[in-house]
């Protein structure tokens, strides 16, 4: 999550859940929390008994809504004119905390003379290149001081080691203005680009009420400070634009201004989905990172050998200059003995990406058959994004093999798609080989689950999964032990990895002793080449400082180290709850510090902010508090930084933000992300309204898989004048496998609709419950309409603008069937994450 | 009282069944009553024991067959955990449950008397000449036979009105109209069972005239009672489909039509008039019960 | 008996999620409408409808909105039996299937209960149905089973924002008086619906903000017995009447007829 890695270091969710309750103030925006995070919401709920206010921004009014103080309505895709709203209140009515603001955030940092704001160039920044639809970032830098020496990627390449890489990498420190008057530093710019983001804007664009606006700005800015905090919670439907990461970048900028981040109550949620999403992204499933958010080998990056990557990617100045570690220690978990510092530690084994692999650009590849063969495990494509086009993908390819609990639509598409059903295809043309096999559920398999604030919890494995059911560990171990065995006498260089490839989570007779299953591969060796340990004696490391570059420990995933200390210590497993921060309950990632960046708890001195608000503090020899401080424990708030330091001791003892380069919180980003330094309205790429605020419509940068079948509407197509939003219900799971199947919950839901206001019924002719056909310029689908008064038009710079809104759980397998909702949506995407826009997009609605 | 969602799904077997038991327990009455007058031996009084007993066993066997576990109907008599008696005063179904049980046992015994007067048979000493009816015992018999009639034909209307049917308990009348109605209809079988066997001039057939108008103005005004009663809410769920229908009818066909018939066609003169008056009246209770059940319940 | 437990339901915190029916679904193995095919209803996100005999927590949704949306309000209320302290369904039930438990709860027997269906019409709250699978009534237990060993029932186990809240009655009831007095404070008008004087007190009892129509629930719920005097009254007196018009005209006929008397009278009977 690059939106709160780029603004703080680390892109997870920088409090803990049941913080949440000590909050004077919850914002949720881009989520419908009540509903799709409802145990989380209890803590919500706690807060709010005890007095603090809730306000949901959302274009429906939803369950979370009905328990909220105020519910602010905007038309979907407008998050970022809502957001730039509040900063610009914030900023032009002096609201902001201003110790906070000049110390730890980067507001009086200058930047250089060539950076361009959207203002000047409007609509976009400098650097743009129009060709290329891409952005070059060299204009967007920090104005530093003339360098005593020379730095960078070609002095680092020159170095003998390690250490001096990274010493070679360090820069000379930028130029500040602490008065934060300086029209070039990020202060003054933050105030000039958000000038127009006036409550008369926001209400002309967004279709919030100025008043409604206005209430929410008041609460929120009246519940920060020192003596009270205001937390901020989204999930998806903050991600789901081609502007995503830029409206979370947003929320950060705001609760920064505010003094929100690294104080109890305070943060930014960012309500992870799927179980373990946290998990999978940490370890993870993506294709651009390897463990721990260190970039993926890249052949499109200087990434030609070990050095040129560390070169490429450490962060000389902050916690991050240890990354020479964390990477050796991860090519020695993958290569072992064969990882030797002559061979790079097996660096040139390691796969390395050659473009976008993302999940859209995979099945736009698979679909323009480039791709011949896909394993589907613990997903359902057959009902994602622009559905048709994935199914049709699916039946490109030569095989398939499917790992799910039911058989579904994506196992099933090639005799029960709605084009098969047409006749559009012929199952008998359909080449694909489809192997379906029987998954393992949760409670049949152990394993840690990583959860929304970055907490691993371990379960047991309960039952063995009926018949040929089996883990996916499971199905992983033995394919790679079969692979493995297939090339242990190849001599072609290229197989050379596989072959050093170490797979030793060899099962455990005693631990599978008391179940059916006696070849399922132990995790808990998995959890401890993820944790770390020592390769000469085995032992497990405790903390960071325990790895090693010089390959004598490995290290699967240097952010979970420390969750395993010890063989009989599996902290993921231990459940001491208290009534608050609860260390002795699982472990939390970093180092089981529960709210990150803490040390911003405390004011530059290290006392805290106020008794209130009292978290973790300097006692004089070392930090100490209600968790474990996000910072050097024994590092005095009056540390200088060190001159010619690297690390952390390139940081004073007042910069929180230990994973940026310069200790502080960025409101202005430099680098990091493909779409501007700063939080710009863009209209969604599908929009019935022209973008009010510059020339530039949607995100020149955004990304589109073009294809006969994944068309765009223009902007205001007459054929296609209505909004419409995707999204949950509670009482379904994503693509409905694990929903739709159980009586229980299906009769909860039982049927696809959409939900439209009474005033857009009326127009067309519609009563509730009636059916009606939903058109977008990829596909038509029909619902049965669910009228209510929960949706509302909205008066888009004085004209109506009608918005629907649909639950996309439905498909054609199972207890409970229904359109694929996605059959509409389009392959279109954030340039940052591949994100796509399913919340917000055209369409039509008529009668059936 | 709020709308139901839950039906009791009292449906044809309860209605039939409280049609049944009205007409049993109002024959029965009113041989009590003539009993009491001095005509226990009249023909009146055999038809209507002859009659009671058989509709009586028919119900006991509707409301059984009514559970939804018909196989636990004794669970009303007896607790099936502890064997003791099982009796509730103050739930009507409970105290219906015992009179179902023990109204036939007196009602039994007139049965067979009616049968022995009629010289069908004897039992030792009890026969033709020595019946129980018409006895000083017999008027013991009867007063504690038609008391138990009485409560038969009253218990289901209060049965009703012990609920928070919207419809049902509304109103307290339900009991008094049901016993009304069960008079009425009893009234009736009669005048259909005394023309059926012919006894055209017999006087009885004028007493059972003159006593239907009687009772079925009475039942007519409790009638609009009981919809007086009801408050809006409760005349709602009467004034729609079949039970407003029945209603009607129950009113026109049981009501109206008979009296005139009984009043100005000298039913008492005609066997036809009078077994036409019969069958509108008993058609009329029917139409009520039904009304009176389903209606509250038609909704769903 | 142990003291007195049951229910505090705070609507105000209530987010309709659901896991209050499923869990109750699912620890008592109840069947789902149609074997989860079920139709939707149209009325807001409510498609299971009601409390009946295999529903036996159903949450309610009320959609209130003002044409402008000034007024906006979605009420939440997870419904269920309301364990009266003077039940109408005990009251009536005439195998003695129902039953007042050692927890002050009232619980029907299944092994008892034959399906008469009385306590249907009974219950002022519309609350019991008849389970086909078993031919008899039914409803919430309160997690009787649960209570025995221990447990809390499962639906206020599996309640997420802690809506639904267990525990000794007493205890129960002033907090939700302290909850109260805190709303109001904070501007809302709440009300504890099923105090003491309702039914004796409610073992299930609701913080509601406003009237208990909207809720569907009855303002003044009261047991079927309140005129069962009455009727019974009412009851003789039509008999009453109706045997003294029988009476009288019997008796009339005996003077009319008593010329006829040789001819037909006795005779007759032969
Ligand atoms: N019950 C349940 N819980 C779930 C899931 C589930 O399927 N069912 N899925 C899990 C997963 S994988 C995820 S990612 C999370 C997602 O959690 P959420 O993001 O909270 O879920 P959504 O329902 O997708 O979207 C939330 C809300 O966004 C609103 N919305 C739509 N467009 C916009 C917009 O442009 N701006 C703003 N501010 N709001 C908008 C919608 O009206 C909707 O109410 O939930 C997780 N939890
Ligand atoms: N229009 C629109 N589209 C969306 C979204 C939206 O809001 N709007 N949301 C998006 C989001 S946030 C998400 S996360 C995706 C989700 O989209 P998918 O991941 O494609 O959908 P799921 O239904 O979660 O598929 C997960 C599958 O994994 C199976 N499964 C569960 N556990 C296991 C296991 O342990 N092993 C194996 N092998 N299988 C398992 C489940 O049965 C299920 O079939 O959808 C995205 N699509
Ligand atoms: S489904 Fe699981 S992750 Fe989601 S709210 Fe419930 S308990 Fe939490
Ligand atoms: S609410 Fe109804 S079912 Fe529950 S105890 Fe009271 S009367 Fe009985
Ligand atoms: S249906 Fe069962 S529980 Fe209800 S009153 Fe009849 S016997 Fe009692
Ligand atoms: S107490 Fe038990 S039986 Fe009653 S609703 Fe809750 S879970 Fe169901
Ligand atoms: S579980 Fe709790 S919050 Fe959810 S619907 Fe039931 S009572 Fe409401
Ligand atoms: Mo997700």
């Amino acid at each position: 999550m690059p939106g709160l890695g780029v603004s703080f270091g680390r892109g997870a969710a920088t409090t803990f859940s049941r913080d949440v309750a000590n909050s004077d103030c919850i914002t949720i925006m881009g989520s419908n929390m009540a509903e799709c995070h409802p145990v989380a919401f209890r803590w919500v709920m706690k807060a709010k008994e005890k007095g603090a206010k809730l306000i949901h921004v959302d274009p429906r009014f939803t369950r979370t809504s009905a328990v909220a103080d105020i519910h602010a309505p905007i038309r979907a895709g407008s998050d970022i004119v809502f957001l730039g709203g509040l900063i610009n209140y914030v900023i032009q009515n002096e609201k902001y905390f201003k110790d906070y603001v000049v110390s730890y955030t980067n507001a009086a940092t200058i930047i250089t003379d060539q950076f361009k704001d959207t203002e000047d160039l409007d609509g976009v920044f400098s650097g743009y290149d129009q060709q290329a639809r891409t952005y070059a970032n060299q204009t967007w830098q920090y104005a530093r001081e003339q360098p005593a020496t020379p730095f960078g990627f070609d002095e680092a390449m020159k170095a003998s080691n390690f250490t001096e890489l990274v010493t070679k990498l360090k820069p000379p420190p930028a130029r500040r203005d602490p008065t934060l008057q300086d029209p070039r530093s990020v202060f003054q710019l933050l105030k000039r680009h958000y000038a127009r983001y006036t409550p008369e804007m926001v209400e002309r664009i967004t279709g919030c009420p100025k008043e409604t606006f206005l209430k929410v700005a008041e609460t929120i800015t009246a519940n920060s400070g020192p003596e009270r905090t205001a937390t901020m919670a989204y999930a998806v439907a903050w991600t789901q634009h081609t502007i995503g990461v830029q409206i979370i970048r947003a929320a950060g900028i705001l609760q920064q201004l505010l003094g929100n981040i690294g104080r109890p109550g305070g943060g930014i949620l960012a309500l992870r989905g799927h179980a373990t999403i946290q998990g999978s992204t940490d370890n993870p499933t993506l294709y651009h990172s390897i463990t721990g958010y260190m970039s993926h080998p890249d052949t499109r990056r200087r990434h030609e050998s070990l050095k040129a990557y560390l070169a490429t990617e450490t962060v000389p100045t902050a916690f991050l200059s240890n990354q020479p570690k964390w990477v050796v220690s991860y090519l020695k978990a993958l290569y072992g003995d064969a990882a030797t510092a002559a061979n790079d530690y097996g660096y040139d084994w390691h796969p390395k990406i050659v473009g976008d692999h993302s999940h859209m650009a995979m099945m736009d590849a698979a679909y323009k058959g480039t791709v011949k063969g896909m394993f589907v495990m613990g997903q359902n494509p057959a009902t994602s994004l622009n559905a048709s086009l994935q199914r049709k993908a699916l039946g490109k390819l030569e095989w398939l093999v499917v790992r799910d609990f039911f058989e579904t639509e994506t196992a099933s598409f090639w005799y029960a798609s709605p084009e098969v059903k047409s006749g559009e295809l012929k199952t008998a043309d359909i080449k694909t080989e489809v192997f379906f096999l029987p998954a393992a559920h949760v409670a049949e398999m152990e394993g840690s689950f990583t959860n929304t604030h970055r907490l691993l919890q371990w379960h047991e494995k309960g039952a063995d999964p009926p018949g040929d059911g089996r883990s996916d560990i499971w199905f992983t171990y033995w394919l790679g032990t079969r692979l493995k065995n297939l090339y242990a006498n190849s001599t072609n260089p290229r197989d050379q990895g596989i072959k050093a490839l170490v797979w030793n989570y060899e099962p455990d007779q005693q631990r599978n002793a008391e179940f059916r299953i006696k070849d399922e591969p132990d995790a808990l060796k998995i959890l401890k080449e993820i944790n770390g340990y020592n390769i000469a004696d085995g032992s497990h490391l405790k903390a960071f400082a325990d790895i090693k570059d010089d390959g004598s420990t490995v290290c699967g995933n240097w952010i979970y180290t420390g969750c395993f200390p010890a063989p009989d210590q599996n902290l993921t497993a231990s459940r001491k709850p208290d009534d608050y921060v609860s260390l002795g309950w699982g472990f939390n990632w970093p180092a089981n510090r529960h709210i990150m960046y803490n040390r911003a708890s405390a004011r530059p001195d290290g006392q805290p902010w106020s008794e209130r608000k009292k978290y973790v503090w300097w006692d004089g020899q070392k930090w100490t508090g209600l968790d474990v401080p996000d910072f050097v424990p024994t590092k005095a708030p009056d540390t200088p930084s060190k001159p010619d330091g690297i690390g952390l001791d390139a940081q004073s003892g007042t910069d929180p933000f230990i994973m940026k380069a310069d200790g502080k919180g960025w409101l202005f980003a430099p680098s990091g992300l493909l779409d501007g330094p700063l939080p710009t309205h863009y209209e969604p790429v599908e929009s019935p309204v022209q973008n009010l605020l510059y020339k530039q419509q949607a995100s020149p940068v955004y990304k589109h898989w073009d294809s006969d079948i994944n068309k765009l509407a223009q902007v205001g197509d007459p054929n296609f004048p209505y909004v419409i939003t995707t999204y949950r219900l509670t009482e379904h799971h994503l693509s409905g496998t694990m929903s739709r199947w159980l009586p229980w919950l299906a009769e909860l839901q039982p049927e696809l609709f959409i939900e439209m206001s009474p005033e857009l019924a009326r127009e067309k002719g519609v009563a509730n419950l009636d059916f009606v056909k939903i058109s977008s310029p990829r596909a038509t689908i029909r619902a049965k309409a669910l009228v209510t008064p929960r949706i509302r038009p909205f008066t888009i710079d004085g004209k109506t603008v009608h918005l629907v809104g649909m639950p996309w759980h439905w498909g054609y397998q199972g207890l409970v069937t229904g359109d694929v909702v996605n059959n509409m949506s389009a392959l279109i995407a954030d340039p940052n994450v591949s994100m796509h826009e399913g919340k917000a997009f055209v369409c039509n609605v008529e009668k059936a | 009282m709020i709308p139901r969602e839950n039906l009791t799904h009292w449906d044809a077997l309860v209605y039939v069944e409280m049609f049944l038991a009205g007409v049993a327990a109002g024959a029965y009455m009113t041989a009590a009553i003539l009993e009491l007058v001095g005509r226990g031996r009249s023909s009146v009084a055999r038809t209507a024991h002859l009659i009671a007993f058989p509709l009586m066993l028919v119900c006991g066997l509707l409301l059984t067959v009514d559970l939804g576990r018909p196989e636990r109907f004794w669970h009303m008599i007896v607790q099936s955990k502890t064997s003791l008696p099982m009796f509730k005063l103050w739930s009507p179904m409970s105290m219906g449950s015992w009179l179902v049980l023990v109204f036939p046992a007196f009602a039994f015994v007139s049965f067979l008397d009616a049968l022995i007067a009629g010289r069908l048979f004897r039992i030792g000493g009890w026969r033709a000449e020595s019946t129980l009816h018409g006895s000083p015992a017999g008027r013991i018999w009867a007063v504690i036979g038609g008391l138990l009639a009485f409560a038969v034909g009253s218990y289901s209307g209060i049965l009703l009105s012990a609920t928070n049917f919207p419809g049902w308990g509304d109103s307290a009348v339900l009991g008094a109209l049901f016993v009304v109605t069960a008079v009425a209809t009893g009234l009736g079988a009669l005048l259909l069972g005394e023309a059926i066997r012919g006894q055209t001039s017999h006087p009885d057939i004028g007493d059972l005239a003159r006593a239907s108008v009687m009772v079925i103005l009475w039942q007519l005004i409790l009638i609009v009672v009981f919809v007086a009663t009801l408050g809006p809410a409760g005349v709602r769920v009467f004034l729609a489909g079949s039970a407003l229908v029945a209603i009607v009818g129950a009113a026109l066909l049981g009501g109206l039509l008979p009296l005139l018939l009984l009043r100005f066609g000298a039913a008492a003169a005609r066997p036809s008039m009078a077994a036409l008056a019969g069958v509108l009246v008993l058609v009329g209770g029917f139409l009520l019960r039904y009304a009176v059940v389903i209606g509250p319940q038609q909704h769903g | 008996m142990a003291a007195a437990m049951g229910f505090y339901t705070d609507t105000t915190v209530c987010i309709g999620c659901k896991a209050c029916e499923v869990a109750c679904k699912e620890w008592n193995q109840l069947p789902a409408t149609n074997g989860g095919a079920n139709t939707l209803s149209g009325n807001s996100y409510d498609n299971t409808r009601e409390l009946n005999g295999t529903h036996w927590r159903h949450v309610k949704f009320v959609e209130q909105f003002s044409p402008d949306r000034k007024q906006a309000q979605w009420l939440m209320m997870s419904d269920v039996c309301k364990h009266c302290v003077q039940a109408g369904c005990l009251e009536v039930c005439p195998t003695g299937a129902i039953i007042r438990t050692e927890f002050d709860t009232v619980v029907i027997q299944s092994d008892v209960c034959n399906g008469c269906r009385d306590c249907i019409a009974a219950c002022p709250f519309d609350v019991i149905g008849i389970n086909e699978a078993t031919g008899t009534a039914q409803k919430c237990t309160l997690c009787y089973d649960r209570l025995q060993n221990g447990l809390t029932p499962a639906c206020a186990q599996a309640c997420p924002t802690a809506s639904i809240q267990f525990g000794p009655i007493q205890e129960l009831r002033q907090r939700a008086d302290g909850r109260v007095s805190t709303l109001k404070a904070q501007g809302t008008q709440a009300y504890v619906y099923g105090d003491e004087k309702m039914l004796g007190g409610l073992n299930s009892f609701y913080l509601l903000v406003d009237r208990p129509e909207v809720y569907g629930l009855p303002p003044d719920p009261q047991l079927p017995s309140r005129s069962l005097g009455l009727s019974w009254l009412l009851s003789a007196g039509g008999a009453v009447v109706a045997g003294l018009a029988g009476a009288l005209a019997f008796r009339k006929q005996r003077m009319d007829g008593a010329a006829e008397a040789t001819t037909v009278g006795e005779g007759s009977e032969r």
